[in-house]
């Protein structure tokens, strides 16, 4: 390694030397480096981190596949037999969001919340702040009342109070005792799931259709597998324990298996391609960096024969040149680098903070010690790449001539490497321009996509009853609502109002078996009569299931295209594919209802 | 080894063709040329007749298009370019009509260079040979200064030193006073004879017959040949008619 300090002090000398070319360099590379730096760390923090549970290769969500869609909620009866029947799971969970009314503790408001079986936490390896998880037989119908609060919650309402365990919460005026409090940092972005700020045994959920085997309800599962078990094995086990309740309760359970997906595949899985995608596009981005900075290296080299004829005269090997001029670059390159990684700090903070909930797992996004890794390495590539050419190419000095002479270059070659950076700089350039050119093209047409309804100007909003009206009679509760129907039409600006049940258009899904004999579902007694009248964009046996309120008799008609949506817009009615509902679903049902 | 009693360099009928736009010019036709260990030698002749091109044959700057040369009794027409760079590092000291110190090298990093392109040298020997080579040419006080900190004759004498820190075989001087004012140059002179006393080879092309005198014994090329001094007035007077 004779001379390497040299080298390198020159290389240090050179940065110095034209600080209007090194400027340049830095910040076109700073710029290349910088993108890639920052998409590397969202890729790395969402994709390539292990998620923050033991073992996390061992757990794996779990749906149900119908007939008619895949990853399907699965329905407590059958998660209970799911449970017991299982040969390949060392436990399974299940979860469901819902939001309560949390009273009682300050002013009233309402709280994410979620109903969980009790072997959740201990599954995922969660450990409280203070307390416990649930334990077993917790989350059994009739049990007794206990909740797990969030870190969060526990601040917010209870100050972080060291005695907070055996405190009571009342959730929907119903008294849970405070059990445990659950970290902060606890996390899980699965169908299902949210962060929360109560956690709840899913037995405490009094919803009639608990117990109904043909009934999702939004619940999905989550499992670990035993040690040494493969998801195939669990697939194949799976595939038993469905195709044997489908034998023991044809009604609700033909058709139906189970669908396992890797949990980390479930969190992130849809973001891969497109962050694949990004990082191809924002390579050719660094790729036309080094392009450019390849074009001043050469021309800079140009300037610099003379001095490397001489080093060549006086017994440098073309190894040495090279490395030489590859040691400038790498310096250039490592610069650029550290302002890269700098830039994408910055770039990413920033991106996160405008997109938060766009990504999962973006709270793992940082610079970690692999993304300055990446950095080093990307930025030790470029400068090889943008090097290399330089280096060749002033490694064969016309010795006799460019000392004789005063140095002046090949200009003849000079110019046919610069032509090749160009033109590959250009075909790059068309390409990442092609790319975004689709890439907006399709993103218009997203836009224009009609959805069925109109969605200008509608305004979407939870509403949960008053815990004074729980107990309430259905004629209370229906004027109730109809009381507030008027107070929100009455308000200046508002053109319409409607209420469902279910899920908001586009925003989820609640499934309810729904028979083709045109058995009617036990209803929602919570609801006014003409909300409880069922819209359906529905195949068999399954339902996706809206209630809502009738139309409005004065509201123009909305186009009937296939879909199964409900608008809440003033030009919008309930809506259901007609088609298809006509073919499929009892007389009477599976149309725009009024 | 090598056998001392043999020429150090040893060149026989060498010619060396340049092919530009299909047209031949040659540059040496059949040169003949011997060079003993210790000897002093100036190559002179008219603009043009090939001393240069011969002089980078030497070096090993350029190959010759036909004929033998051997330097240190090897045969070193047909190396290869690393070759070539090892033995033109470790035999030969090159001295330039315009000096070809790097300006981004200080005085001591350019005396250093060549000897950071030898394999397994140490630094501190490294270190020992710069200094040795700069006292010898009175530059030692300037090793942190840079080229162009310096005169001329100031930057002609460091690449004096930058030849001599490898103790070469030979030095090979290309009009080391071409770029130089009277004083600085007969300065230089006076330094290569100093040199050549101390059992230095030294090989210098130069087309001032002042300087030429310096050496113990001249070269005459005229048209790519090798030529007698009586011949080479005949010859000129002949192209001049």
């Amino acid at each position: 390694m004779n001379g390497l300090a040299q080298d390198l002090r020159v290389g240090v000398r050179m940065l110095f030397k034209s600080p209007g070319f090194t400027a340049v360099a830095v910040l076109t590379l700073a710029l290349g480096i910088g993108v890639n730096t920052a998409l590397f760390s969202v890729i790395n923090g969402v994709l390539l981190s292990p998620l923050p549970f033991p073992e996390p290769d061992r757990l794996v969500t779990l749906h149900e596949n119908k007939p008619n869609f895949e990853g399907g909620s699965v329905s407590y009866p059958n998660f209970r037999d799911w449970q017991k029947d299982n040969r390949t799971f060392s436990s399974i969970a299940i979860a469901r969001r819902y939001s309560f009314s949390l009273t009682g503790s300050g002013e009233a408001e309402q709280v994410r919340g979620e109903f969980v079986s009790s072997d959740l936490f201990t599954l995922l390896g969660v450990t409280p702040v203070v307390g416990r998880t649930f334990a077993e037989g917790e989350d059994q119908v009739g049990a007794g009342p206990v909740a797990l609060v969030s870190a969060g919650l526990w601040n917010r309402k209870f100050s972080s109070e060291a005695d907070i365990l055996g405190k009571t919460i009342v959730l929907d005026a119903k008294a849970y005792t405070i059990v445990g409090v659950i970290p902060a940092n606890f996390q899980l972005s699965v169908p299902g799931f949210r962060e929360s700020d109560v956690y709840v045994p899913v037995g405490h959920w009094a919803n009639p259709l608990l117990l109904q085997r043909g009934a999702g309800l939004g619940f999905h599962g989550i499992g670990r597998l035993k040690t040494g078990v493969t998801i195939e094995q669990a697939r194949a086990d799976m595939d038993g324990v469905t195709r044997n309740l489908a034998a023991a309760f044809p009604d609700a359970d033909k058709g139906i298996t189970a669908s396992l997906v890797p949990l980390k595949q479930q969190m992130v899985g849809h973001v891969r391609q497109p962050l694949m995608v990004l990082l191809g596009a924002v390579g050719f981005v660094l790729l036309i960096a080094c392009g450019n900075v390849a074009n001043l290296m050469l021309a800079r080299a140009n300037g610099r024969t003379r001095e490397f004829a001489v080093r060549t005269a006086l017994g440098a090997s073309r190894v040495r040149v090279v490395r030489q001029l590859l040691i400038e670059s790498i310096l250039l390159a490592m610069v650029g680098g550290g302002l890269g990684a700098l830039l994408a700090w910055w770039g990413a903070r920033a991106a996160l903070s405008v997109l938060p909930a766009a990504l999962p797992r973006s709270e793992q996004v940082g610079i970690d010690g692999h993304v300055l890794l990446f950095t080093a390495a990307i930025s030790l590539c470029a400068g090889i790449v943008f090097g290399i050419m330089p280096a060749l190419k002033i490694s064969h000095p016309r010795l006799q001539e460019t000392l004789k002479q005063g140095g002046r270059g090949a200009s003849g070659t000079r110019n046919r490497a610069q032509d090749v950076f160009v033109v590959a700089e250009m075909a790059l350039a068309v390409v990442l321009l092609t790319g975004a050119g689709l890439t907006i093209r399709s993103l218009v047409r997203l836009w224009n996509v009609d959805p069925g309804f109109n969605p200008h100007n509608v305004l979407t909003f939870g509403l949960s009853l008053p815990p004074s009206m729980v107990k309430a009679n259905p004629d209370a509760i229906r004027a109730a609502f109809r009381e507030f129907d008027t107070r929100i039409s009455s308000l200046a600006g508002i053109q319409a109002v409607s209420q469902s049940w279910g899920a908001i258009p586009l925003d989820g899904d609640d499934e309810t078996d729904r028979p083709d004999q045109g058995d009617r579902v036990q209803e929602n007694p919570a609801l006014p009569e003409e909300v409880d009248d069922h819209v359906e964009g529905i195949h068999l046996g399954l339902s996706v299931e809206c209630d809502v309120r009738p139309e409005q008799p004065a509201r123009p008609a909305l186009s009937r295209r296939a879909g199964m949506l409900v608008s809440l817009a003033r030009d919008v009615n309930a809506i259901a594919d007609s088609r298809r509902s006509r073919r499929r679903l009892p007389p009477g049902r599976g149309q725009a209802t009024r | 080894m090598t056998d001392e009693s043999l020429p150090l360099i040893q060149i026989a009928d060498l010619t060396k063709v340049f092919y530009t736009d299909e047209i031949e010019t040659h540059a040496l036709s059949g040169v003949h040329l011997s060079i003993s260990k210790g000897e002093y030698v100036a190559m002179s002749g008219p603009s043009g007749c090939g001393k240069s091109t011969l002089l980078s044959i030497i070096g090993l700057l350029d190959t010759p298009t036909g004929g033998r040369y051997l330097l240190n009794t090897k045969s070193v027409e047909n190396l290869d370019f690393a070759e070539r760079a090892r033995i033109r590092n470790q035999e030969i000291g090159f001295i330039f009509q315009s000096f070809n110190l790097i300006g981004d090298l200080t005085v001591y990093e350019n005396v250093e260079l060549p000897l950071t392109y030898r394999q397994r040298m140490p630094s501190p020997e490294r270190k020992k040979r710069v200094m040795e080579a700069l006292e010898r040419v009175g530059m030692a006080h300037r090793l942190r200064h840079y080229p162009s900190q310096l005169s001329g004759g100031q930057q002609q004498r460091v690449a004096v030193a930058r030849a001599l820190g490898g103790k070469p075989s030979i030095l090979l001087a290309d009009e080391p006073t071409g770029n130089l004012d009277s004083r600085n140059g007969e300065a230089v002179m006076e330094l290569l004879a100093d040199l050549h006393r101390e059992g230095a080879t030294i090989c210098m092309v130069t087309h001032d017959p002042r300087f030429a005198k310096h050496a113990q014994r001249e070269v005459h090329l005229f048209d790519g040949k090798v030529v007698a001094e009586e011949e080479l007035h005949k010859l000129m007077q002949d192209a001049q008619a």
